[in-house]
């Protein structure tokens, strides 16, 4: 009975709703009334203007915003264009930066002779040096050791640039102490002491953060005491300028110092922009034949090796391919991450000749740390740095994968916070424990946060040049290819230090090692 | 009455647990003819293999390597050299055949399947269960050692079918504790009376490889 009265008040109330609203006299818009068409028309028109111009002046200040790195520790900065110069002046004309080690032997000449004493052979017949630092590549007893071996670093470096010799043989360090003042010396060409170097790559994919910020671990802190650290920390920088379309991503994200300045780093799509490369096909039709669907025709990890006159993309893979194979580099780590319900994650994917490197890397540092699996590179998958720079260069080619959460079909809400998954995703938490709950693999590893995923990839590559030097420090030998075969040689050990640990980055967070900017 | 009920219960119980000890320690003491249903259990994690029979296996033999997946070959040829075996002095081969393999031969077999490896190497999960068939059909005049290293992510319906048929026809078991969180090896162990030891990781399994090799 109650419950009857009850509903009949309801709908007394819904039909006295219905009938106020019916009083509400609207003022009847006419728009065949050409007056009215035209203000409702001008007011949508000005409406669409604001909101055009608004965000175009976000986006525009998003598209040419540069994050900003610390390169105190850097020696030198190249660019793309370098290597691929039709790249000059475009937005993808990313920096790389060139970290030499303090005890490097080099030979330091005047900036006018440097294409001269392009080989040893050529500085062996020079005048006078002085010898410093382990050489590996002269043999000492062949070295006429004039009156000034003795001499310290200095003064031989000063008697070639007063002109009484014509060649230094020092330390990288030796020769960086009076870089900046006396800039008419340089380094000859020749190699007086082979090296191993190494390249990380970050921001192939920039929806990809940890990549970057690994990549920025060594950018900011190493310090190479052997050997050659290269660092491109922006890949694809086109795809910086940028975001992923329809997917409602946040355009930045913060991480603090030590001493709580505020770092932005920006996320952007996994693509280059169609400004710099457009139309888009519906097929894309890699250099081997390989025919991929149109989404992946701006992605810079199907395009290598690259092609110097071919898409924009290509322009850009083409530049990292020439710039691992003329500098010789000796091993490339690729730096990436997936979503967490992707199959290949927590995992290296190393080029066929790579493999036994990645595997002992795995075995004898990184299973102590964190669940990793290795697994070769495809033969059959074609444009992906494991794949084909390593086919097209001499390098050990490596690519690493993290969890990301933000990258996933299974997040909710987007926000900075999802990128550094500082404030965890309910649905994937969600999977997360329904996996563990039922045995089941909705996701293949949980989603992590930036922590944990910086404290990965760059432990990662500090446990591959581990790897490195105890497998006997020898370049890679080409036995799957595309440039002809090659023994390795002894390199000696790769050393850099100061790079956080995988404890370190774990405790303290990624931004405890990032430097405050000036 | 209840109380000599328990009591007579509790006596039976600590027998049973008893006789099962005692014939895990026989089992794997000599590595197989348990007569009854008692089970092989794994060893304690990370211990290093100890049935005398089955140290320096190789003996004069020759020694393989081959993966059964397309998966961590990697990982066992670098135990094999860490153990002590230069490179040159063993066949390492991810599409090794059995009829490859001389008799008196020992093939260390990694089990467990990489998609990315099987596409890779251009073959897949069938044509290995035919490789792993022939191995089987070969077991009793070769020495086969089943190794699994990449814990769960090598193990569902393309790799268990193979791992069955591996593991099965081995002289012994080594497994990275992760990839038998189901215990299917423990399983293949106790019904093939096969000796299996389990470790934390990889690594651990050194010793072992040494104790195989006779190094
Ligand atoms: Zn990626």
């Amino acid at each position: 009975m109650k419950k009857i009265r009850e509903k009949k008040v309801r709908e007394k109330k819904v039909r006295e709703k219905k009938e106020r609203v019916k009083k509400i006299n609207l003022p009847k818009l006419d728009l065949n009334n050409k007056r009215n068409n035209i203000i409702v028309t001008s007011v949508i028109g000005v409406l669409a203007l604001v909101v055009t111009i608004v965000t175009g002046v976000q986006f525009t200040k998003f598209r040419n915003f540069n994050a900003e790195f610390y390169t105190g520790n850097v020696d030198e900065i190249q660019s793309y264009s370098k290597y691929s110069k039709y790249l000059a002046g475009t937005s993808g004309d990313a920096p790389i930066y060139i970290l030499y080690g303090d005890n490097n032997t080099v030979a330091v000449v005047r900036a006018s002779d440097a294409d001269k004493y392009d080989t040893i052979d050529k500085v062996l017949e020079a005048d006078a040096r002085v010898v410093k630092g382990g050489v590996v590549n002269i043999d000492k007893e062949e070295l006429d050791i004039s009156a000034i071996a003795k001499a310290d670093a200095a003064t031989a470096i000063d008697e070639v640039k007063n002109g009484t010799s014509d060649i230094a043989i020092v330390t990288y360090a030796d020769y960086r102490a009076v870089r900046d003042t006396y800039t008419d010396l340089t380094v000859a060409k020749a190699e007086i002491e082979a090296v191993p170097s190494i390249l990380v790559m970050g921001g192939t994919h920039p929806n990809e953060p940890s990549g970057q910020l690994a990549a920025t671990m060594f950018l900011e802190n190493a310090k190479v005491k052997r050997g050659v650290l290269y660092v491109v920390n922006e890949v694809n920088r086109s795809a910086y300028t940028h975001s992923q379309p329809q997917e409602a991503t946040s355009w930045y994200y913060e991480l603090q110092t030590a001493s709580g300045q505020t770092r932005t780093f920006k996320y952007g799509s996994r693509a280059t922009n169609t400004v710099d490369q457009w139309p888009t096909p519906d097929v894309y039709t890699h250099s081997s034949g390989q025919q991929l669907s149109s989404s992946e025709v701006r992605n810079i990890n199907r395009s290598y090796p690259g092609d110097e006159k071919g898409t924009y993309t290509e322009k850009l893979s083409y530049a990292i391919t020439q710039l691992v194979l003329q500098n010789d580099i000796t091993m490339v780590v690729d730096l990436h991450e997936a979503s967490p319900e992707y199959i290949t994650i927590n995992a290296i994917v190393a080029h066929d000749d790579a493999l036994e490197l990645a595997s002992d890397a795995k075995m004898w540092t990184l299973d102590d740390v964190m669940n990793i699996g290795v697994e070769v590179s495809p033969a059959t998958l074609h444009g992906l740095t494991h794949r084909d720079l390593g086919d097209y260069t001499y390098a050990y080619v490596f690519l690493a994968e993290t969890s990301n959460a933000s990258q996933g079909k299974l997040r909710g809400k987007f926000s900075p916070d999802l990128i550094t998954y500082k404030e965890k995703d309910k649905f994937y938490e969600y999977a997360k424990e329904y996996d563990e709950k039922h045995g089941t693999k909705l996701l293949y590893a949980p989603a992590a946060d930036i922590d944990e995923r910086v404290a990965r990839h760059t432990f990662t590559v500090s446990a591959l040049i581990k790897s490195f030097n105890d497998m006997g420090c020898v370049s890679r030998t080409v036995n799957v290819g595309k440039i002809g075969e090659r023994e390795g040689r002894y390199l000696g050990k790769l050393e850099i230090e100061m790079v956080p640990g995988y404890e370190d980055i774990m405790d303290n967070g990624v931004g405890y090692y990032l430097h405050d900017l000036d | 009455m209840k109380k000599v009920i328990t009591i007579i219960v509790s006596v039976l119980m600590i027998m049973t647990l008893a006789v099962s000890f005692a014939a895990c320690n026989k089992d794997t003491g000599n590595g197989g003819n348990n007569g009854g249903n008692t089970d092989v259990t794994p060893s304690a994690l990370d211990k290093t293999v100890s049935e005398a029979e089955l140290q320096n296996i190789v003996g004069d033999g020759k020694l393989y390597a081959t993966t059964i997946g397309q998966a961590d070959l990697a990982v066992v040829n670098n135990l094999i050299v860490k153990a002590g075996v230069a490179a040159a002095d063993y066949t390492s081969n991810n599409m090794l055949t059995a009829d490859q393999v001389e008799d008196g031969s020992t093939v260390f077999i990694v089990v467990g399947a990489s998609g990315k490896g099987l596409g890779g190497a251009g073959t897949d999960a069938a044509a290995e269960l035919v490789r792993a068939n022939a191995f089987q059909a070969k077991a009793d005049k070769i020495n086969i050692v089943c190794v699994h290293v990449g814990g769960s992510n090598r193990r569902g319906d393309t790799s268990d079918p193979t791992i069955r048929v591996i593991a099965g026809c081995s002289k012994v078991i080594l497994v990275v504790e992760e990839g038998n969180s189901d215990d299917l090896f423990t399983g293949i162990a106790n019904d093939n009376s096969i000796p299996l030891y389990e470790y934390s990781k990889s690594a651990k399994m050194l010793d072992s490889f040494k104790y195989l090799l006779g190094k």
